[in-house]
């Protein structure tokens, strides 16, 4: 292969991460399924997000409290099943026998007493296992979007298609919502205050522009609203919320960009799914946070364009970009030209590649590629973004 | 006869970045001759590491000329007529997450600090929990195992205890214990279970867990009082994080395909380069990798000590400190967790509050390839790889004596990638405190990782790329211990470099002297301490000639004493900063420093 080749390959534009902000796209949601957890539904079956499509019954890890019976009656353990005078799956009381350890003499006998209620799950290795909780026997898993199943693979996962738009976030506090997307305008100041959540938030997921603290989502969690979406949150409500909360931009006092604010006003009103994925799964498998409202009105799946080779493409001149680091954190641009080696010298003193973003205020700066990340849109500006 | 690999292609796959370097044969040595960087594409939207390899490979394309990889981004192999493509393909990686790990032993004195050392040194796995028999009274009671392991949440839980032959009846209640916690989860949600105890009840073990779980039984991690073998049960333990993770990661089956054997764990190949340096140069090296997910710390001796009656194992020489839980980029909330703010403010020349330094530390951990581009970042970035660095050192010294360092090696982006070396010079010694004469290195190419792994395809390539292009020296570091009063005169140093002029210089107590010799140059220190004060010698007041090597810092003198202190008084302690941030700086970077460099340059260039 010639030089020329090579340097036609190497065209030297970088990767880097994306976030989607579309208001009209093909979505799949892939919801993992126990080994055991029965099927509910078909391909080709229209769902609904709350939808249950798959139910589980021996897959929920339950508390217990474990009462060494061979300890208590100083028997060999091999021994103990024969004293038992309860079986798997009774019902056990506080002060009940559960194992009596008989002699010869009818008078002269060792009883062990339950200390708990609960229900004998197992005798083993001279322990009987009690269940202590009343957790449901069984684990609903829902659809989470409205949609049409597309795969159902038992004993792996489901997956439903449908065609909405979906706006990502970048962290929040794990859980499902899913409730009416419902705006809260009247924010002048930074952060949004109790006081400024409306009255009836009752089944809602609320947007608003600013970032919000600990005390707000107390309050929003009190006033009924099922999530929130904010553009920053609190570095202390980094792990526990009485909802699930998605923040736009990121931790601290944060401004979501108007773009991305715009969008939702379209959408106000509309049902939502609020999804913010647990941390303990691996890198590849999380996924970023995301509010995903199924459109109503009909869109040909032709007309929607096949994601996979825009979102994994690289950067180029014209791509919508935000920016993830100061100095100009979360504001929105795009990539002015096709330079993608030249070393620039940041106020930190490091140096290292960058690339020239136009912001809408005709402001051109040179950025590191590394503080950059796309943005993938379909709204107005699909043709923008159309796959290589 | 295997025929002379003439060009290599080495990739590390980190958590976050992915670099991909050419190494080829110039003039009979193999020498570095071009790098790329690109995203590790593990995630979603790629879910495929081979892009991001491509995407760097493809930048070496632009540098060189020629083609490494064809249009479908398959790598060209072996080289071709026409110089396309490389003879072999190395890989290393740090992009799997680590398996939690719980230890369970019999006792705390004995099995549980031998399970502990196997686990110390074991690539890929993060000790969430150890516990032992002999913790306390309500051990005694199976509901707190049950719920100490349900806390945990474990990947994987190791079994140690008894000696060959010994104790069976608390070993067998261990083994049945973690049985039934295996039994009460759902059987997608158990965790690995390795036994590596009392090896007569290897099978007894084996039937506990009949229906409740996946067990290995390994080698007793320690068969008798006396005896300790725990190196087997690393390595094995080593095996299942490569096999159940590392070639788990998307696209791992196709990068070990390319080198034709699975892929190494970075922090592995680390610790072998370290391993390698230390022995071919008679060194005793410290090698720290700062990296976004883990941080990684390698020791070995390979100065022959004074009183070394006996030959060193290999596992006394090098040892392997590997913490998955503290890193500087998406694992900073992890860090945040076991460090306090103030132990980060306290390393900063100006004032931040808490509240925004965990903001800038958790938004970076968001975008963990994101750099800092202003200075209150930048400074609050280096204080948590201050503090990182600082446990990961406490955690090996656990394990290693104290001895004398000749060489200490930077690696990870933030330390290789400073605005200026002084800043990488800095955190070393503020992180690791070393005292005596030791010189100071960093991994500019950013390929150390990768090095102990290419030396066992290429023990050539890999000898030479050390020899030559992989590091970058910054210079040597006499670090002084004792009590010198600030301003009062620490050291009085003559440097005469080597075909050159003489410099002499009074350092005093508590700051940071550079004394520029530039790279390739040496000269002769000699340094007369003040009383109280020693130079590394193991004496104080006592004098010292030394052999210094220069480096683009030169020589660097740190008279701050040892364990350095700070003030309680927040803007003391800043400016205390500032100013040891100045001693270390160009001129440019700090203008408050008042002499340049210049005037006291000891050597041209």
């Amino acid at each position: 292969m010639t030089a020329s080749k090579a340097s036609a390959l190497s065209n030297g534009a970088p990767l880097v991460p994306v976030i989607r902000c579309e208001d009209r796209a093909r979505v799949r949601v892939e919801r993992a399924l126990p080994m055991t957890a029965e099927v509910l539904v078909q391909e080709g079956e229209q769902v609904k997000a709350t939808q249950v499509i798959a139910r589980a019954s021996d897959e929920i890890p339950r508390r217990v409290h474990v009462v060494d019976v061979a300890g208590m009656l100083g028997l060999p353990t091999r021994d103990v099943s024969s004293v038992m005078v309860k079986q798997r799956g009774e019902q056990v009381h506080v002060g009940e026998i559960i194992a009596v350890q008989r002699s010869v003499l009818p008078f002269a006998y060792r009883a062990y007493r339950s200390p708990i209620n609960g229900r004998l799950r197992t005798v083993w290795y001279g322990w009987a296992v009690i269940e202590t909780d009343g957790v449901p026997d069984v684990l609903d898993i829902l659809a989470q979007v409205d949609g049409n199943i597309v795969a159902v693979v038992p004993g792996s996962h489901i997956t439903i298609e449908t065609e909405a738009a979906y706006i990502e976030g970048v962290c929040g506090i794990a859980g499902e919502a899913y409730g009416v997307l419902q705006l809260i305008r009247e924010t002048s100041s930074a952060q949004l205050t109790p006081e400024q959540l409306p009255a009836d938030t009752t089944d809602a997921i609320l947007v608003t522009s600013v970032s919000v603290s600990h005390q707000v989502l107390e309050q929003a969690a009190a006033l009924g609203a099922k999530g929130l979406v904010a553009a920053g949150i609190s570095t202390t409500t980094s792990k526990v919320a009485p909802l699930p909360v998605m923040a736009t931009e990121g931790y601290g006092v944060r401004s979501m960009a108007p773009e991305r604010f715009r969008l939702f006003q379209e959408l106000e009103g509309h049902y939502a799914t609020l999804m913010v994925p647990s941390e303990r799964v691996p890198p590849w498998l999380c996924r970023r946070p995301a509010v995903i409202i199924p459109q109503t009105s009909q869109i040909h799946p032709e007309n929607v364009p096949e994601k996979s080779a825009l979102l994994r493409r690289r950067l180029r001149k014209g791509d919508h970009v935000r920016v993830v680091r100061a100095p100009m954190a979360d504001r929105w641009g795009s990539i002015a030209t096709e330079i993608w080696d030249r070393q620039i010298r940041t106020a930190s003193g490091l140096t290292l590649a960058g690339v020239e973003v136009r912001f809408s205020t005709e402001v051109v700066t040179w950025l590191p590629h590394l503080n950059l990340e796309r943005i993938v849109q379909t709204s107005k500006s699909a043709s923008e973004n159309r796959e290589e | 006869m295997k025929k002379q690999s003439h060009s290599l292609l080495v990739a590390d796959i980190g958590s976050t970045m992915t670099t991909v370097a050419l190494i080829e044969r110039v003039n009979g040595r193999y020498r570095f001759v071009a790098r790329g960087e690109s995203l590790t594409t593990h995630r979603w939207p790629w879910s495929d590491v081979t892009i991001g390899i491509c995407a760097a490979a493809r930048q070496i394309e632009g540098l060189v000329g020629r083609a490494l990889l064809r249009d479908d981004g398959t790598l060209i192999q072996p080289r071709t007529t026409h110089g396309d493509g490389v003879d072999e393909f190395v890989a290393v990686s740090s992009a799997a997450p680590p398996m939690r790990a719980v230890l369970v032993a019999l006792t705390r004195d004995m099995s549980s600090r031998s399970g502990r050392r196997a686990l110390a040194g074991v690539t890929g796995v993060q000790l969430v929990g150890s516990f032992a028999l002999d913790d306390g009274v309500e051990w005694r009671d199976p509901n707190t195992w049950l719920t100490a392991l349900r806390r945990a949440h474990p990947d994987l839980v190791l079994i140690v205890g008894g000696c060959d032959g010994g104790a069976s009846q608390p070993m067998l209640d261990l083994i049945h214990l973690v049985a039934l916690y295996n039994r009460l989860l759902p059987p997608a949600e158990r965790p690995l279970v390795c036994y590596a105890g009392n090896a007569q009840l290897g099978e007894a073990a084996a039937q506990a867990f009949a229906g409740s779980g996946e067990l290995r039984v390994m080698a007793n991690v320690r068969p008798s009082p006396e005896a300790e073998n725990i190196l087997r049960t690393a390595q094995d333990i080593e095996a299942l994080y490569r096999e159940r993770r590392l070639m788990q990661t998307p696209g791992m089956t196709r990068v070990a395909e390319w080198a034709g054997e699975a892929v190494v764990p970075a922090a592995r190949s680390f610790g072998q380069l370290i391993h390698y340096v230390g022995e071919r140069y008679a060194l005793n090296v410290i090698g720290l990798d700062v990296g976004s997910g883990q941080t990684t710390v390698a020791s070995c001796y390979g100065r022959t000590s004074d009183d070394a009656s006996t030959p060193q194992r290999d596992e006394d020489a090098m040892h392997l400190t590997v913490r998955t839980d503290l890193g500087v980029g998406w694992n900073a909330p992890s860090a945040l967790r076991q460090i306090t703010p103030e132990q980060i403010t306290r390393w900063l020349p100006e004032e931040v509050d808490a509240d925004q330094m965990q903001e800038i530390l958790l938004n970076k951990s968001l975008h963990p390839q994101s750099v800092p581009a202003e200075t209150t970042e930048l400074f609050v970035e280096y204080a948590l790889a201050r503090e990182v660095m600082r446990i990961v050192w406490a955690a090996h010294r656990e394990v290693i004596s104290a001895r004398g360092w000749d060489l200490i090696l930077g690696s990870g982006r933030t330390l290789t990638r400073p605005p200026a070396p002084g800043y990488t010079a800095l955190l070393l010694l503020d992180a690791l405190e070393p005292v005596g004469v030791t010189k100071l290195a960093l991994d500019m190419c950013n390929i150390a990782s990768t090095l102990g792994a290419l030396a066992k395809h290429n023990p050539l390539a890999a000898a030479d790329v050390v020899e030559y292009d992989a590091f970058l020296t910054l210079g040597t570091l006499v670090a002084t211990s004792g009590c010198a009063a600030p301003g009062d005169i620490a050291v009085r140093l003559r440097a005469q470099c080597h075909g050159g002029s003489t410099l002499e210089e009074a350092v005093p107590g508590g700051v940071l002297r550079i004394v520029p010799l530039p790279p390739y140059r040496s000269g002769t220190l000699v340094l007369r301490p003040a009383r109280g004060v020693d130079v590394g010698v193991g004496r104080v007041g006592t004098s010292a000639v030394i052999e210094a090597e220069g480096g683009t810092l030169g020589i660097l003198v740190d008279t701050r004493g040892r364990p350095l202190l700070l003030p309680t008084e927040t803007q003391a302690r800043c400016r205390m900063m500032r100013s040891w941030l100045e001693d270390v700086l160009p001129k440019q970077l700090h203008p408050a420093r008042t002499q340049a460099a210049s005037e006291r340059t000891l050597c041209a260039a």
